[in-house]
């Protein structure tokens, strides 16, 4: 509605307006950290709920949300390292030679068995986490967009090779599932995308996310979560 | 923190091919104005942000829509272009709100039941509409309208007069928010304006309502 177009609708926005605390646009400076002392306690008394949630980031919040999304973008530091747990085969000649050079580098690297990890689910569309545990909620996502974290989090920081793997069990069977993934530094496996990202093709219905993970050639720890993909993706 | 950089097409994508400091700088640049959408959404629809501390909704989606942003190698920043002519800013406070208007629209307990139908949408059109030219000509009248018709109008009515009708956003952002086709946008604002005349000239018939105004457009 453009102004002007009708003056009764132009009467009508006025009117809106002048009942709209948010209308006001001091809030987007509050939040900018660009308002005087003054200013702010203005703010803060004409709508408390509105400063509490527009009031600046503190320092702290400010560095983790910036550092995650710079995580997000840049490969993280190579404290460790995804290795597929399939490997081809090769030749015994090479492998005896690689064997050797992995042994020589092993004896140098605090890589002993990893800890208990957990499953842990965040994001969907519902305000949920879900995990190893049978009675944690189930995530659900619904629309392409909707995300989903899945993190392979071990009980105490890892050094060293971190191996993983995961795949999809449903109804129907089980099916190979490759979402990319990255291990941070600590050992913590994240996968996250949006549902269009990670489960292209997976028809709709309750799905387990059947993780393995463990040291490159070691045992595994099985993980499971449920996740349910509704209709609308 | 240093002087804000230069969001520049140049910069951003710098940014995006792997300057660790020029992201680090493109993300301390945008993340007030997604803070800033984030909780002006959530404050604009408290009954679905309700159920958490706001401040801290506010910095967990703040977070999650910033990871957004960032991730697949920035794959949303990078469909920015200065020359479609929105700013980086704009553009950055768009792809937040429509983040956030999907994680809140998940939450309802009755999810868009009155959507307009497609047979409803398939007749709408932008200029098929009527509105209350003339049933309203006074700030007195516009008023008590407002306020009567927010009554009525359900979360998602409402969500569609602040942005269609106070806060004239094109029907192409609406979409681009929502997820809804233009067919629909423009059923919303049939369905608003038909509303409008309705309780102008209920209140116009009331005893000691607001009455037509002797001005004109006063």
């Amino acid at each position: 509605m453009k102004p002007g177009a009708d003056p009764s609708l132009d009467l009508v926005r006025d009117a809106a307006r002048e009942r709209d605390p948010m209308a006001d646009p001091r809030w987007d400076a509050l939040a900018r950290g660009a308002l005087s002392s003054e200013e702010e306690a203005e703010l803060r008394r004409k709508d408390p709920e509105a400063f509490e949630a527009l009031r600046p980031l503190d320092a702290a919040a400010q560095a983790r949300m910036v550092s995650g999304a710079v995580e997000a973008l840049l490969p993280a530091p190579r404290t460790a390292k995804v290795i597929p747990l399939m490997r081809r085969r090769l030749p015994v000649a090479i492998l005896a030679a690689a064997a050797a050079v992995v042994l020589a580098v092993w004896l140098g690297r605090p890589a002993g068995p990893l800890p208990a990890y957990e499953l842990a689910l965040a994001g969907g569309e519902r305000e949920v986490r879900s995990g190893s545990s049978p009675e944690a909620p189930v995530p659900r996502l619904d629309a392409p967009q909707s995300r989903l974290e899945v993190r392979l989090r071990p009980a105490a920081e890892v050094q060293g090779d971190v191996a993983w793997r995961c795949a999809l069990e449903g109804e129907g069977g089980r099916r190979p599932w490759s979402p990319a993934g990255a291990v941070k530094p600590g050992g913590t496996v994240v996968i996250a995308g949006t549902r269009e990202e990670l489960f292209a093709g997976v028809p709709s219905g309750l799905w387990t996310i059947a993780c393995e993970v463990g040291r490159p050639g070691g045992p595994a720890q099985a993980l499971k979560a449920q996740v349910q993909l509704g209709d609308a993706g | 923190m240093g002087p804000a950089p230069d969001l520049s097409a140049t910069f951003v994508r710098r940014a995006l091919d792997g300057d660790a400091r020029a992201a680090r700088e493109l993300a301390q640049a945008v993340l007030p104005v997604v803070h800033a959408r984030v909780a002006r959404l959530l404050l604009r629809f408290r009954t679905a942000a309700r159920q958490r501390d706001v401040r801290q909704e506010v910095e967990d989606l703040t977070q999650q829509v910033l990871l957004a942003l960032f991730s697949n190698g920035g794959r949303a920043l990078r469909a920015w272009t200065p020359e479609r002519g929105l700013a980086l800013e704009k553009f950055v406070g768009l792809l937040s709100e429509r983040e956030v208007y999907s994680i809140l629209r998940s939450r309802r307990r009755s999810p868009w039941t009155e959507d307009p139908t497609e047979e409803e949408i398939l007749h709408a059109s932008p200029d098929s509409r009527s509105g209350p030219e003339g049933l309203i000509a006074s700030r007195q009248l516009a008023q008590a309208a407002v306020a009567r018709a927010l009554e009525r109008l359900s979360e998602r009515g409402r969500e569609m007069f602040q942005w269609i009708f106070v806060d004239d956003r094109p029907v192409d952002e609406i979409c681009e928010i929502t997820g809804m086709k233009p067919g629909a946008i423009y059923v919303w604002r049939n369905r608003i304006t038909q509303l409008l005349r309705e309780v102008a000239q209920e209140l116009q018939a009331e005893p000691g309502g607001p009455r037509p105004p002797l001005e004109v457009n006063g």
